[in-house]
């Protein structure tokens, strides 16, 4: 089946009607998010959706032309169609009309799913549904239209190999002959033939005692190897359950001890912040009166205060050292007055001064003073000077009192004494407040930064979880806790399943060999070949089954030989390992990658293990074509999301390389301003196409938006 | 779909069949070959059931090929 063109009209953003003529090898849609590729993806998938018989859904009715409807007035249509090359050319359309009633209700009708194809040189009408299912069954389908990079892994499911396998496989072709249910020939067969034995022997002439035991041990035999088998299946089921479930964990293991790693460091950077956050005393307040830390704030009244108390000190002495003077003179007075002090030789004193005016006679010249001469008169005003001087000077001792009567300035030094120690003390206290503040503000520092690692952690932690498929922590911390567990119950299942294998060939063989002992005594020829034709059937019947289940393994090592083919084109640099198919006993499968040195990868990045789905894909794209002998397209939507650059380039040489129609919708191609890569695009083989908004729409109002394609590349 | 001849070399490629019987399963790669195996009745049976029953999905002829397989093997195989 090959796409010869795409036609889409009214679609969501595809206001009017687009063509699309395909190649029939690659076709890539650039655009950027929201410019159309989904939707594009959508409209194919709708088309292509055969599971309802009527699918009106207004959502995909394109807004912009809903805006251009009147009232009343003509319908318009939502329309995906294909033409297809498939055994001839076919067309096939899905369609429905909208339009506005009378009260302006949007309603929608005339659903039509039709079909064209040719008979001889007449084109004829036919259901559309039944034509795709006929030529693009729902079971290659599902293989075949991929969105996103998380969708790709097709064996999510456990019955996902089984349909694979049915589907495209010859495993089917066996069923007529085995099916392990009693329905198959074969089975059958033994069935009749055992019933043709049992009444042959039964019917012998002569049955003889031995015969009789050997019946009888047959019988028992049998019943046993029933019981063993049973038990054989339980011990199959339980063995492939824990291993399973150990698988899925074994997937995990590395996750799982991550995430106890990140939770370790979470656990203890949160006690570390916690017991730095105790420490943390900023409690200010309530130490500015617990503390006197208040009391930083006295400073200046503290110096104010020892400024004027000292000045007020300086002042008294001031007045002291006066009154001291004071009180000086007066004494000296006194004893000058009492003669206690004798006055300089020279100067006469005031009884010297007497006798020497009594006398007449200066005795400090030496001359006589005549009464009424000038000398005479001379020493009577000196003696007269002296006596003004010293009368009514002469102090009292009743006079001779304190200045100062209190004891304040002592008390205010006192004071001072105690301003100098709290002086010291409010010293004590800035350092104190300097030290709190900055040990507080360093813990805080401390804590803020334990914060931040943790929040890296988690972080860490997200990012773990989301990268392996979104799996709870409860989950993977279940798994780290009963890996234990799991690991001793599959090796007990395996153990028993070993020791019933063991049990079942020893109860076979035994069986084997009583039925031989059994035909070599019968007496009877008939009952002989009856024994040897039940147990040639019985070979023929395990050999059929065989056949079956090594139909199932070559399939699985064709698919899984495809794949690695792919895997290598698509990891040109970064990988070198294989794909591995895992199967198990109750048809699910397991895809693992193996490194070149024999190493699981058990966690691979996102763009490998997209590479790796890629790659199954592509092989059962091969072998669909193998198996219907007709080639099927490919249609992805944004899937290489993961990719860098490298891997990106691989990825479409590959897939260049493919000889299989693509149609892909990336955003690849693409350079970081939004603009086209055209140095990349000429480098591209294939037909591209770029997906655009139109200019003038609006984001904001649906009614204006619409998508346009453009041929940028047609020369393949 | 499996050709005859694809199918029965599948089936005779059973180890424990063709240890059990004694046949080289290598000497009958056409059912042309297994058809006429005279000495291994197992082949001839097992290729006389491919051939009666191969791309048929009818039960009801499972009694009428178990008929004649039975018959083939009653008359012809031996201990």
């Amino acid at each position: 089946m090959k796409i010869k063109n795409i036609s889409i009209k009214n679609f969501r953003s595809y206001y009017g009607t687009h063509t699309i003529e395909l190649y029939e090898g690659l076709n890539i849609f650039i655009g950027d998010n929201g410019d159309g590729k989904s939707t594009l993806f959508d409209s194919l998938n709708w088309l292509f959706d055969t599971t309802l018989t009527e699918q009106k859904n207004e959502r995909l009715i394109s807004k912009k032309c809903l805006a251009h409807l009147v009232s009343g007035g003509d319908a318009e249509s939502v329309s995906v169609s294909m033409t297809f090359e498939h055994d001839g050319e076919k067309y096939i359309e899905k369609s429905f009309d909208f339009f506005l009633d009378a009260n302006g209700n949007l309603k929608t009708a005339n659903y039509q799913f039709v079909g064209y194809e040719e008979y001889g040189s007449e084109r004829q009408r036919v259901d559309g549904r039944r034509l795709l299912d006929r030529c693009f069954d729902a079971s290659i389908r599902q293989y075949c239209l991929f969105k996103g990079e998380e969708k790709l892994d097709i064996f999510n499911t456990d019955n996902a190999l089984q349909y694979l396998v049915n589907t495209f496989s010859e495993v089917h072709d066996f069923d007529m002959f085995y099916t392990g249910d009693e329905e198959g020939f074969t089975e059958f067969a033994v069935q009749n033939a055992k019933r043709a034995r049992d009444v042959a022997i039964k019917n012998a002439n002569a049955t003889t005692q031995k015969e009789r035991d050997l019946n009888t041990a047959i019988g028992e035999i049998s019943r046993q190897l029933t019981s063993v088998e049973r038990d054989l299946k339980d011990a199959e089921n339980n063995y492939n359950k824990y291993d399973k479930l150990l698988t899925d964990i074994e997937s995990h293991a590395e996750a799982s001890e991550d995430l106890r790693r990140i939770n370790d460091r979470i656990k203890n950077l949160k006690e570390r912040k916690e017991n730095t956050e105790l420490k943390i005393d900023d409690a200010y307040s309530k130490k500015l009166l617990d503390d006197y830390w208040i009391m930083c704030g006295m400073s200046p009244v503290i110096e104010l205060f020892s400024e004027k108390t000292n000045a007020f000190i300086k002042e008294k002495q001031k007045l002291e050292i006066k009154e001291a003077e004071k009180k000086g003179k007066k004494e000296a007075i006194k004893e000058i007055a009492a003669g206690v002090l004798p006055l300089d030789p020279l100067i006469p004193d005031r009884k010297s001064m007497e006798n020497m005016i009594h006398d007449e006679f200066c005795k400090v010249c030496g001359r006589p003073a005549p009464k009424g001469s000038d000398p005479y008169n001379f020493m009577v005003q000196k003696l007269q000077s002296l006596l003004d001087s010293i009368s009514g000077e002469v102090p009292n001792d009743e006079e001779d009192s304190n200045l100062f009567t209190n004891n304040y300035s002592v008390e205010l030094q006192q004071i001072l004494r105690n301003v100098d120690y709290m002086t010291m003390r409010i010293n004590g206290l800035q350092n104190e407040i300097s030290g709190s503040v900055k040990e507080n503000n360093r813990l805080k520092m401390l804590a803020k930064n334990f914060q931040r690692s943790i929040d890296d952690a988690i972080d860490e932690k997200n990012k773990l979880l989301s990268k392996n498929n979104n799996i709870t922590e409860e989950e993977l911390d279940t798994d780290y806790k009963n890996i234990s567990n799991w690991n001793k119950y599959r090796n007990d299942a395996d153990h028993s399943r070993e020791k019933l294998k063991i049990r079942k060939k020893e109860l076979n063989d035994k069986l084997t060999e009583l039925q031989s002992e059994l035909a070599g005594i019968s007496k009877d020829d008939k009952s002989k070949t009856a024994v040897l034709v039940h147990q040639a059937l019985q070979y023929i019947c395990s050999a059929f089954a065989y056949a079956k289940q090594k139909n199932t393994r070559n399939f699985i090592e064709l698919l899984t030989t495809h794949a690695n083919g792919y895997l290598k084109k698509l990891n040109v640099d970064d990988f070198h390992g294989v794909i591995q198919i895992i199967e198990r006993a109750n048809g699910a499968a397991r895809l693992q990658l193996v490194d070149n040195d024999g190493t699981i990868v058990t966690n691979p990045n996102t763009a490998l293990e997209t590479s790796k789905f890629m790659s199954v894909l592509f092989a059962i794209s091969d072998l669909t074509t193998l198996k219907r002998e007709n080639d099927y397209p490919l249609i992805f939507d944004a899937p290489t999301s993961s990719f860098g650059p490298q891997k990106e380039r691989d990825f479409y040489a590959a897939i260049s390389s493919v000889n299989k129609q693509c149609i892909i919708a990336t955003k690849s191609f693409l350079k970081e301003d939004g603009s086209l890569d055209m140095p990349k695009i000429e480098h591209q083989k294939g037909k591209i196409f770029r997906l655009s908004l139109n200019p003038d729409c609006d984001l904001e109002k649906m009614s204006t938006i619409q998508t346009n394609i453009e041929p940028i590349k047609m020369n393949i | 779909m499996h050709s005859e001849d694809e199918m029965l070399k599948l089936v005779l490629s059973d180890k424990n069949l063709w240890e059990m019987y004694g046949f080289n399963p290598n000497d009958y790669p056409t059912m042309k070959s297994a058809l006429s195996a005279e000495d291994y009745p197992v082949v001839v049976a097992v290729a006389k059931i491919i051939r009666n029953l191969n791309g048929k999905q009818d039960k009801s002829k499972y009694k009428e090929v178990y008929k004649e397989i039975y018959e083939y093997l009653n008359n012809n195989i031996i201990s």
